[in-house]
């Protein structure tokens, strides 16, 4: 299959409907929600949980396979309620700022939406956002030395690094994302859009190396934060000539 | 005239401020909430923490080996070293929680298994006389409490909050009651996830139902605490208070409780590095722990091996990596974990696999919390394991050479018992 733009999206849909379909069958948030909130039994979450997964996983196809306005509207707003689960189960570091760092998910599909309606500055417009609040959300976690983060170091380096080394790795890697994420939102700026592609890929698969293969799926769920890149890389290419990338770039 | 008239009105405004003084007199009568921390020494030194009502200006602990009727009468009083106001939101307030401070007062230089009978103060409003026990040095003996997870629950069909919970209140009077038919426990570990989350509206609530620990006589039983996934917010460290601990350990709330002589407890932080200062901590402490104590235990947050949710999970992997080779290489003694609402106790495990030579895992937290369906069918469950849905609090009955340990449920009903043997050599 070639490489194309809709080629990307689709394959980048796919990989984050199967990550977010494998979690909610793992049991997630929505389950501990109804457990502890509703006062659902354990059984009742789950089953309730599942039924959302595997109707979320046929929406997933659907989005894929027939993408309309509907379904990927859809898709996009239940990925919202997802990460808005996340925040009202807590219990996770930074859990407060889900909707923000899961934004290149919730975007992902109304990008592709727009892109299909040949609607280019919106879509433009929508990717950069979604790499924006990911990468700045990411970047502030990294700043306030998030401890899951200094371990993914740690644990890079084999336990050759200390954990003071690891937290001022953090602060760098906190103003990069920062920096990045603004360059993105603000300046035309091609070598931050690489640099997406390239730090999306390396964290996401950060999450396989530190835990095991078995950890795939947190894999999958972060495919939009370099496909994002890749998308918005990709469109700019096509779309625009060299001279026009950077004023698409800038009014989109 | 003018002058009178100003008398006049400068002699109601003194009034008026008397009056005021009484109220908030009568306003900081409110001194609620007594626990007691052990840290490291327990032996020889505790924490008394309550809430007051009002800032206050003095907050004092009184104490002494025998009982007083009158607050003039007790030997000994400690200033409170830690002392500030609670953050509250103004939800907190709607949902009935008060504005409220914090005090920690250190005791130190107690003797070793004496009664202390004691009162805290704020200002002249002191609470009345309760007592704890400390921990025996010399004692090859010890029975302690250990359960996990008490945050939310059933709603309490007495109380209209939401926050107060039948469930975690019977888990409480069920360790008043063993406290009472059993004076031999010593104290209670705690597993974390106290409340819903480390917030007032939550955590003001799980300390007036913790209140139904004490038993009618007025003991009050030590807290060894640890750290959970829901115990991230200001309210955890402005009211779970360590003090003066080494290694500078204090805010990592990791730290090891020589509760006898022989019988050590290594309190580990999943909430915080792992792979950090703490691993580099643990992997010195482990060696020197194993070598001085006849029984060494461990205890944290999340599970190495879970009973509920996924064994591949990122943070129970970390626990697997990090921590369960340094247990292994110590002959850690048994591991006490919570997090998955549900009552476990694995096989012995060295290596990832069944081994009688390994370390048995428990709990996995029952004090309150909705229990949901472990999966018994994994391999560490399996032969002599257990997986089971209910609430439930541990009693470790440890002497020279061996340890029972058993599961209550919430009825006060024996669910699980095993012997252990100590692999000290």
């Amino acid at each position: 299959m070639k490489l194309t733009i809709p080629a990307i999206f689709k394959i980048s849909l796919s990989f984050l409907i199967l990550g977010i379909f494998l979690q909610l069958l793992k049991g997630a948030a929505i389950s501990s929600l109804l457990l502890m909130h509703v006062g659902f039994s354990d059984i009742q979450s789950l089953y309730v949980e599942k039924v959302f997964a595997i109707s979320f996983l046929v929406l997933g196809i659907f989005s894929v396979w027939r993408p309309s306005q509907l379904n990927l509207f859809s898709l996009s707003l239940l990925i919202l309620f997802i990460s808005l689960t996340s925040f009202f189960a807590g219990g996770k570091h930074f859990s407060e700022l889900s909707v923000f760092a899961h934004f290149t998910r919730i975007v992902l599909p109304l990008a592709y939406l727009y892109y299909l309606r040949k609607q280019l500055a919106i879509c433009v417009w929508l990717l950069r956002l979604g790499i924006a609040f990911t990468f700045a959300t990411h970047g502030w976690e990294a700043l306030q030395a998030n401890p899951v983060f200094i371990d993914y170091l740690i644990g890079f380096f084999q336990l050759r690094i200390q954990e003071h080394t690891a937290s001022y790795m953090l602060i760098m890697v906190g103003i990069v994302d920062i920096v990045v994420a603004f360059c993105i939102w603000k300046v035309s700026n091609l070598w931050a859009i690489y640099w997406v592609v390239f730090w999306g890929f390396l964290t996401a698969s950060l999450r396989v190396y530190d835990a095991g293969l078995e950890n795939f799926s947190e894999f999958l769920v972060r495919t939009p934060n370099f496909c994002a890149g890749l998308l918005l890389l990709a469109i700019v290419r096509v779309f625009f000539n060299k001279s026009e990338v950077k004023r698409n770039l800038k009014t989109s | 005239m003018k002058n009178i008239v100003f008398l006049f009105l400068l002699i109601l405004l003194a009034c008026h401020s008397k009056k005021q003084e009484k109220i908030n007199g009568e306003l900081t009568q409110k001194v609620i909430h007594p626990r007691i921390y052990w840290t490291e020494n327990p032996a020889s030194h505790a924490i008394v923490s309550w809430t007051s009502l009002e800032e206050g200006a003095e907050h004092k602990v009184y104490y002494d080996t025998i009982s007083h009727n009158d607050i003039k009468h007790y030997s000994l009083f400690t200033e409170s070293a830690s002392n500030g106001k609670i953050t509250v939101r103004k939800e907190d307030l709607l949902s009935g929680a008060p504005s409220a401070y914090y005090h920690h007062t250190e005791l130190e230089g107690l003797q070793s298994g004496k009664k202390y009978f004691f009162r805290f103060c704020s200002d002249n409003t002191c609470s009345p006389e309760y007592f704890f026990i400390t921990a025996e040095r010399n004692s090859q003996n010890l029975s302690v409490l250990y359960g996990g997870d008490s945050r939310v629950g059933e709603e309490d069909e007495e109380d209209n909050n939401p926050a107060a919970h039948a469930t975690r209140k019977k888990m409480n009077k069920l360790i008043a009651k063993m406290l009472v038919q059993r004076p031999e426990i010593k104290a209670l570990i705690h597993g974390a996830d106290y409340a819903m989350d480390a917030t007032w509206k939550h955590l003001y609530f799980w300390f007036n139902d913790h209140e139904l620990t004490i038993t009618p006589e007025g003991r009050v039983l030590p807290l060894i605490i640890s750290r959970g996934n829901h115990d991230h917010e200001i309210g955890f460290t402005e009211n779970f208070r360590l003090g003066k601990i080494t290694e500078q350990n204090s805010d990592g709330y990791y730290y090891t409780t020589r509760l006898t002589d022989s019988i050590a407890l290594i309190t580990l932080n999943t909430e915080t590095s792992m792979a950090g200062y703490q691993y580099k901590w643990l992997k010195k402490e482990l060696p020197k722990a194993r070598a001085a104590n006849k029984w060494l235990l461990v205890q944290y947050h999340k599970p190495a091996y879970p009973a509920v949710k996924d064994f591949d999970r990122e943070d129970f992997v970390r626990v697997r990596k990090y921590w369960v080779p340094l247990f292994e290489e110590n002959r850690v003694d048994i591991a006490l974990e919570s997090d998955g609402h549900a009552l476990k106790k694995t096989v012995p495990i060295l290596k990832n696999k069944p081994d009688p030579k390994g370390i048995i895992y428990i709990g996995e937290g029952g004090l309150g919390v909705p229990q949901r369906n472990p999966h018994p069918e994994r391999w560490y469950f399996t032969n002599g394991g257990h997986a089971s849905s209910d609430h439930h609090v541990w009693l470790l009955d440890i002497a020279a050479d061996s340890m029972k340990v058993k599961a209550f449920g919430a009825n006060g009903e024996q669910i699980l018992d095993f012997p252990l043997k100590s692999k000290y050599h």
